[in-house]
Parts: structure tokens; C-alpha cells; sequence
């Protein structure tokens, strides 16, 4: 159980360094894909997606300044973030206009 | 036979009791008489019942009036009427609420969304009689426009599968399906209208099959994910126009052949990442990576 855990926080710690201490990164994990959203300035963050019609589903702390949401790996969504009431875009490679003057981030699988 | 017109009329009229009492159930005290009725409406119409009663409550808890409410139900039902899927409607509607944009701001971009997939479909209706190919071009087509794509541009693109459909004397679905799915992720990759119908135009006028416009894609979104994915269409268009094939190994634009996908695994599960920094091994996304796990 603590080797688990461990070996998590090794990965989740290498990812981390390994992407540039990136704004925002994913791992997937079998069916799942892990977003990680680094922002020290808050103290919740919020993540809609069309998954299920843009609900929203507070992002969990990993640890200081670090959240992290799970979502299903193998369907296509587009999704954005909620911090300190406010709709917050983070880098992403596959966007797409919302029609609301901003864009959608765009999660595609194997891409 | 007065029996068996008996039960169906008792069915019929059981379902419609049941019906009734779900929207009114759930929307009492929210909606009038006339929004009530549009959800009827929409139900009978083939719109999921859920959906539809979710859909209104929405709505009505958002601060849409009972006359935008009505507005977006006839936009709903017209869409399905039309063959339309309501699903990206709906989706657009709700994405709205969450992000607290203005009732008519939110009717604004369901018409939007509503008049992109009449004109997708209208093309792929050019392409195809099959209504599943259909649905899957029409799509792809919309999705590639949401993401910038223009609408003028997909013309070029028409002409060219229509022309290659006339030499065959048969639709090429894959090739339609694999050359809309370039379409969108060029797009999506923020690459420029003009950049992209010249890739795929030159790829088309140049006869490449089904399987070659996959690779070209793979092999762009790889490229573009190192680089600039503007320039590297610019450089995708000039090596082919010169007769090259930017996606074939040992290409200098191809920028490697292996399938693109999530770049720089990580684990022994094939988990990738995406990140937007300038990471190295692990980083997919504004930063280099090499290939890791498979595209699609």
C-alpha cells in the first residue's frame, strides 16, 4: 500500500519536472485520464466538460498548488476551468472556438 | 378486434398521462402552460425525455424567459425535424449556463451551432445517401468549422471528393471521412484555413487514398507538435506541390514517421502526458516530445 503510494508520488513528481513544471499537463492511467492544473493562488478549482453536459466537479489538491481532475480516457470532450468564479482556459494544444467569444480545450484520445 | 382497438387506446392514452405528469411534475411552479406543452412537444418529437425536461428546468433556473425558453424548444425541435442531432445544441446551451453568459447570448450560439451543422450536413448530403456517413461527415465538417476552419473553404474540398467519387463511380467514404478528420485536427491545431485546404487540396488533386490521408495527418499532427503546426503546413504544401510526400519516412517536413498520439509515455501503462510548458520526454502539448503511445 505505501510502495503504491509512493511509486504515485514518484510518477506524479517526475511528470511534473519532466513537463516543464507545465501550467497544465495529462496522464493517462487505463481508462482514465488524470488533468493537473498548477495554480498556487487559489483555493478551489472547478472542471466542466461535455462529458456530462458541463457540471461541475471540484478539482482534487494534490498538493500545494496542484489539482488534479479524472475523466474517462477514451472519448473525445472539450472542457474548461472554473477559479475563484471565473472561467479560466489553460494551455492547450486542441482548441476550439466556444461561440461565446473565448475557446474550449479540447481532449482527444491518442492525440 | 373491439378489444384489441380498446387496449391501444388505453395504452395510448396512459402513455400521454404519464408523459404529462413527468413535465409537470418536475417544472411546476417554473414553467407555463405553453413551455410545458414544447416539452411534450419535444419528447414526442424523439428528444430524449430527460433531456428534454433537464434541458427546460435549465433554463428556466437560469434566467432565460418563459418566450427564450420557447425560442430554444423550437430550435431543438426544428434540428431534429431537419435531421439534425439536438445533442450539440443542447451541449452548447448548457456550456452557456455554466459559463454564466447572457440568455440571448447563449440562443445566439445555439443558432450558430444549429445553422454550422444544416450547412454540414446539406454538404455531406452531396457526398453520400448512407444517413450514418452521413452523421459522421457532417460532424467532422462542423467540428473542423467550430475550430476555425471556413465555410468557404470546404467547397475546394468537395470539389476535389466529388471529382475523385466520379472517377470511381463510387463514394469513397473512408477517404471522405479520413479527409474531414484532417480537416478538424488541422484545425484544432490552430493552423489557418488557407494553410489547411492547401494541404489537403494538394493531397486530394495528387489521388491519395484513404489510408495515405490518415498517414498525412499522423504524420502532421506529429510534426506540427514539435514545431510551428502553421509553418509546418506551409512546408507540408510546398513538398507536395514539388511532388514530395511529406509523410513518408525520411521526409525533412515529416518531422519522423512514427504514429503521432501521446507523446513522451511515461509508464509502463502507456500513460502520456500534455503538458504546456517546454518539457522535455514528458511533455505533449507547446513543448517537444518523442513519439510514445499509439494514435487511435
Amino acid at each position: 500500500m505505501i510502495r503504491r503510494y509512493v511509486s504515485s508520488a514518484l510518477v506524479l513528481a517526475a511528470l511534473f519536472l519532466l513537463s516543464g513544471c507545465a501550467a497544465h499537463f495529462y496522464r493517462i492511467e487505463g481508462d482514465a485520464v488524470h488533468f493537473y492544473l498548477r495554480n498556487p493562488d487559489t483555493t478551489t478549482v472547478l472542471f466542466a466538460s461535455s462529458l456530462d453536459g458541463y457540471e461541475f466537479h471540484e478539482a482534487k489538491k494534490v498538493k500545494a498548488g496542484l489539482w488534479e481532475v479524472t475523466a474517462p480516457a477514451k472519448r473525445e470532450f472539450r472542457y474548461f476551468y472554473v477559479i475563484n468564479g471565473e472561467v479560466f482556459l489553460p494551455p492547450c494544444e486542441l482548441k476550439e472556438k466556444d461561440g461565446f467569444g473565448s475557446e474550449n480545450c479540447i481532449y482527444s484520445p491518442g492525440m | 378486434m373491439k378489444k384489441i382497438i380498446a387496449i391501444v387506446f388505453i395504452l395510448l392514452f396512459s402513455a400521454t398521462v404519464v408523459l404529462a405528469d413527468e413535465v409537470e411534475d418536475t417544472l411546476a411552479g417554473l414553467a407555463n402552460e405553453p413551455v410545458m406543452t414544447a416539452t411534450r412537444q419535444m419528447i414526442q418529437k424523439g428528444i430524449e425525455k430527460d433531456d428534454a425536461i433537464e434541458m427546460t428546468k435549465l433554463m428556466l433556473q437560469n434566467q432565460f424567459s418563459l418566450q427564450q425558453t420557447l425560442q430554444a424548444q423550437q430550435m431543438l425541435m426544428q434540428a431534429v425535424q431537419s435531421g439534425l442531432p439536438a445533442e450539440p445544441l443542447m451541449n452548447k446551451a448548457k456550456e452557456g449556463m455554466a459559463k454564466k453568459i447572457q440568455s440571448g447570448s447563449v440562443l445566439q450560439a445555439m443558432e450558430q451551432v444549429q445553422s454550422r451543422y444544416a450547412f454540414t450536413y446539406r454538404k455531406a448530403e452531396q457526398l453520400t445517401e448512407d444517413p450514418e456517413e452521413v452523421s459522421e461527415l457532417g460532424d467532422l465538417m462542423a467540428d473542423a468549422l467550430t475550430a476555425g476552419f471556413q465555410k468557404g473553404d470546404i467547397e475546394p474540398i468537395m470539389e476535389r471528393l466529388m471529382t475523385r467519387t466520379m472517377e470511381r463511380q463510387k463514394v469513397d467514404d473512408e477517404l471522405a471521412t479520413e479527409t474531414c478528420m484532417t480537416l478538424r485536427d488541422m484545425a484544432r491545431l490552430g493552423v489557418s484555413s488557407d494553410a489547411i485546404t492547401d494541404v489537403v487540396s494538394e493531397a486530394l488533386s495528387q489521388n491519395y487514398t484513404a489510408s495515405e490521408m490518415e498517414a498525412l495527418r499522423e504524420s502532421f499532427m506529429y510534426a506540427a507538435k514539435k514545431g510551428e503546426p502553421e509553418k509546418t503546413a506551409n512546408s507540408y504544401a510546398t513538398q507536395m506541390r514539388q511532388g514530395e510526400s511529406p509523410e513518408s519516412p525520411g521526409s525533412s517536413g515529416a518531422g519522423g514517421t512514427g504514429p503521432s498520439g501521446e507523446t513522451g509515455g511515461t509508464g509502463s501503462d502507456g500513460a502520456g502526458s500534455n503538458g504546456s510548458g517546454s518539457g522535455g520526454g514528458g511533455a505533449n502539448g507547446d513543448g517537444p516530445g518523442g513519439p510514445g503511445g499509439a494514435h487511435k
